[in-house]
């Protein structure tokens, strides 16, 4: 098994070096969240706090792929009701409520450009595509390898393009985008890596 | 490679929390959620429900400090049909009774008894140090009788501590707590009891006076938390039937926290994996032992006969260096390939032989003469009457050789038997242990318990000051269970309980649920734990009803009946109490 116990070392490093600056909430006021949304499972006007809390954050996240302000504001709306619709089925499970939002919004953002036949955004930042290369320890001239890794997420599927924007981009932990994305924790972490290995080879 | 033409925008940019802040309404939202279709049905429930489960309310003013964003449910009510108003009449029965309320009858002498008395000179005041550690510093001149006058002299303090459910049980302490109208129940981190009576008469404590209270007790927490929750100081108000919010709690940590580990399905599953690799390490290993410990016998070497088609000569050499040649008393030497033995090597006088062995049975001569040698892989062999002898001693070393063997190898076999025999009697244990286990969990709510796990409990000391003598509790306001059926309570012949106070407790939190006991009542209880009930019959007797009864309830359920054991046991002291009312099934 060498090729295995070499992905694994490989991946320890990276998670390691990544997780470092990765947002976090705190298990207590993940916990005194789920308070919160246990009184909104109740009565639906309870969930005022939450919509407040976490509004702007989802908007931001939509705005970044759709890139449409009018746009974002309608999917936003979306989502927030079906959080409500579907507040009753959810459950605590050590995450995030936000990460559950998200997965909704991302799934909304998905529906609207299948509806539309429309290319999808992807907003990036200079620093974000810089992090990104320090973190492939890609050496060279910096401008030209944004460049190159521009021209290299634009190969990856949609599926693999999520998990890049919400690891590096949105910098998600891995527990998080485990349950937007509806995969496990341990697979969103070899997918990540694996994904930087083939934008490695694109680059080239 | 495949293109996917993402719109990819570089920097894009920027929207202010301005922009964003005007699309935000959330009076909208809950007007479109509550005229859409899909609200209608998952709503049903909350709209139904509502005249029986209170309201929700944000706490405000001193309560607010430690219990931000926390929202409590009523925790138990129920009407039994539209008219009846479960609340009010639990309200009533309750209100009826004394605040404290002890449960068993016990006199006043037996409630004095269960107070520590100690002397101290009201002028100078004093350390009382009780038991367990917990102090009181009470300064000087700090006592005054009921009508005000300053106390000089002797008195007598009277001082007890509440740790757990059945001391809080006992001791007839309600544990409900109003604030603003929104009800809650209060976890306790210890709590006191202290007067001061000189004569026979209750003192007061000075208005000008507090007594420092340094309460050694302990708490219990999830253990993920890594610390307690923070808790509050409550006086007992029993003329008003209410705690009184007094301070937050100075809670010191005495020690490492101590847990008991809950193991999550995936642990337990883990754990189970790695015992299976371990005992088939252990069975391995223990199957190689049993080969080393047992070794078969080493088979006898069968001579080698000479032939006649190579060429055999004889040497002399020291027997001592090839000790496996002893068989080979006249042993001759015969060349293995004839072609290295050439007339010249054959012509030639040596001077001198070495011989080194190449294999089990080849050997390697080496002839030397002047500044030539010559190498020749040779065979020992035996010829006529030495190799009959050696053939006859082999026969017979080798036939005991067999008998040995044959011997070793059925002990060999045997042992190894029995320890398969061990090594499966070990794996059933393991796979039935894994099964009970995850069966356990799922019982007891499985991922949920994921989250709960482990529960520590740490000892602490929690100094607070207490500024009039009485009650006082070191308190959270405890958030509600998620988990409610529709309960009724019987014996075991099925006769119900009703208007009887009945008592409930989950085992990972120290407080008493109370509660009258009724038709049909809308009973919230933590799923994810150890929950015990028990009541005091109109006889007197404890009836119980342990956690295996909460265990049989899946979560879906709607509705139980709730079957109490009713004790004849005579109960006469808490020690009593302590041995009925156990987590235990």
């Amino acid at each position: 098994m060498p090729a295995i116990s070499k992905i694994n070392r490989s991946l320890v490093k990276t998670s390691l070096r990544m997780d470092d600056k990765k947002k976090t909430v705190s298990t207590s006021a993940m916990e005194k969240e789920w308070l919160e949304i246990q009184a909104a499972q109740q009565n639906p006007a309870r969930f005022r706090p939450l919509y407040e809390r976490y509004y702007e954050e989802i908007f931001r996240f939509i705005y970044r792929r759709t890139s449409n302000e009018s746009l974002s504001a309608d999917i936003c709306s979306q989502v927030f009701l079906k959080a409500l619709q579907q507040l009753k089925k959810y459950s605590y499970k050590g995450v995030p409520f936000s990460a559950w939002l998200y997965r909704i919004a991302s799934n909304e953002v998905a529906q609207h450009f299948r509806n539309h036949k429309k290319n999808r955004v992807v907003s990036v930042e200079d620093y974000q595509l810089s992090d990104m290369i320090d973190e492939m320890e890609e050496d060279g001239d910096k401008e030209q390898l944004r460049n190159l890794l521009l021209n290299a997420l634009d190969n990856l599927k949609l599926n693999d393009l999520q998990l890049i924007e919400l690891r590096f981009f949105e910098q998600r932990p891995f527990k998080e985008i485990a349950e937007i994305l509806n995969i496990t924790e341990s697979n969103a972490k070899v997918k990540t890596y694996r994904i930087l290995e083939r934008l490695k080879k694109y680059m080239k | 490679m495949k293109k996917n033409n993402y719109n990819i925008k570089r920097n894009p940019p920027k929207l202010s929390s301005k922009d964003i802040e005007q699309h935000k309404d959330f009076d909208a939202l809950l007007n479109q959620f509550e005229t859409s279709p899909a609200s209608n049905s998952s709503t049903s429930n909350t709209s139904s429900g509502s005249n029986i489960i209170r309201p929700l309310y944000i706490i405000s003013g001193a309560v607010a400090a430690a219990l931000i964003g926390l929202v409590v449910f009523f925790n138990i009510s129920s009407p039994v049909e539209p008219s009846y108003d479960y609340e009010k009449e639990n309200h009533a029965y309750f209100a009826s009774q004394p605040y404290v309320n002890p449960p068993l009858n016990q006199s006043v002498e037996d409630i004095e008894r269960t107070f520590v008395k100690h002397s101290l000179n009201a002028d100078l005041g004093g350390v009382y140090e009780h038991g367990n550690g917990s102090k009181l510093y009470i300064p000087p001149s700090a006592f005054v009788h009921q009508d005000g006058r300053q106390v000089s002299g002797e008195v007598e303090l009277s001082y007890r501590e509440f740790h757990d459910f059945v001391d809080i049980f006992m001791a007839g302490i309600p544990m409900e707590y109003d604030s603003a109208g929104v009800k809650y129940n209060l976890e306790s981190a210890g709590m006191i009891e202290v007067h001061a009576q000189q004569n026979g008469q209750r003192l007061n404590l000075a208005p000008d006076k507090t007594i420092n209270v340094e309460l050694a007790s302990s708490v219990k927490y999830p253990k993920h938390l890594n610390v307690p929750p923070g808790y509050n100081i409550y006086k007992l108000d029993e003329e008003n039937r209410d705690w009184v919010y007094q301070d937050v709690d100075d809670m010191e940590l005495i020690g490492d926290p101590f847990w008991e580990e809950v193991p999550t399905e995936d642990a337990v599953e883990q754990k189970f994996k790695t015992a299976k690799d371990n005992l088939a390490q252990k069975e391995a290993k223990a199957l190689r032992n049993i080969e080393r410990e047992n070794p078969l016998p080493q088979a006898p070497k069968k001579p080698n006969r000479a032939t006649s088609d190579n060429y055999v000569f004889d040497f002399d050499f020291d027997l001592a260096d090839f000790p496996e040649l002893k068989i080979y008393q006249d042993v001759m030497w015969q060349v293995i390939n004839e072609a290295e033995f050439t007339a010249q090597v054959a012509e030639t006088t040596w001077e001198d032989a070495k011989i080194a062995k190449r294999s089990d049975n080849q050997f390697e001569l080496t002839l030397i003469g002047g500044n030539t040698s010559k190498t020749l892989g040779v065979r020992p062999v035996l010829t006529g009457k030495a190799y009959n002898s050696a053939m006859a001693d082999f026969n017979k070393a080798h036939e005991e050789y067999t008998a040995i063997r044959k011997e070793q190898e059925q002990r060999i076999e045997a042992s190894k038997a029995a320890l398969r025999e061990q090594i499966r009697a070990e794996r059933e244990m393991l796979n039935f242990s894994y099964e009970e286990k995850i069966e356990h969990l799922r019982k007891n709510g499985g991922s949920a318990r994921q989250l709960t796990g482990a529960i520590a409990e740490q000892n602490i000391i929690n100094r607070f000051e207490i500024s009039s003598l009485g009650i006082w509790n070191v308190d959270r306001p405890l958030p509600p269970f998620v988990m409610m059926v529709k309960a009724n309570f019987t014996d075991e012949e099925g006769i119900p309980f009703a208007y009887n106070t009945a008592y409930m407790v989950d085992k990972s939190l120290n407080t008493v649920y109370k509660f009258m006991t009724n038709k049909n009542i809308n009973l919230r209880f933590n799923q994810n734990s150890d929950n015990l009930m028990w009541l005091v019959t109109n006889e007197g007797k404890i009836a119980i009803c342990k956690p295996a009864e909460f265990k049989k309830l899946t979560t879906t359920q709607k509705q139980h009946t709730f079957a109490f054991k009713v004790l004849d046991k005579k109960i006469n002291s808490k020690e009593d109490i302590r041995a009925v009312l156990n987590f235990e099934s």
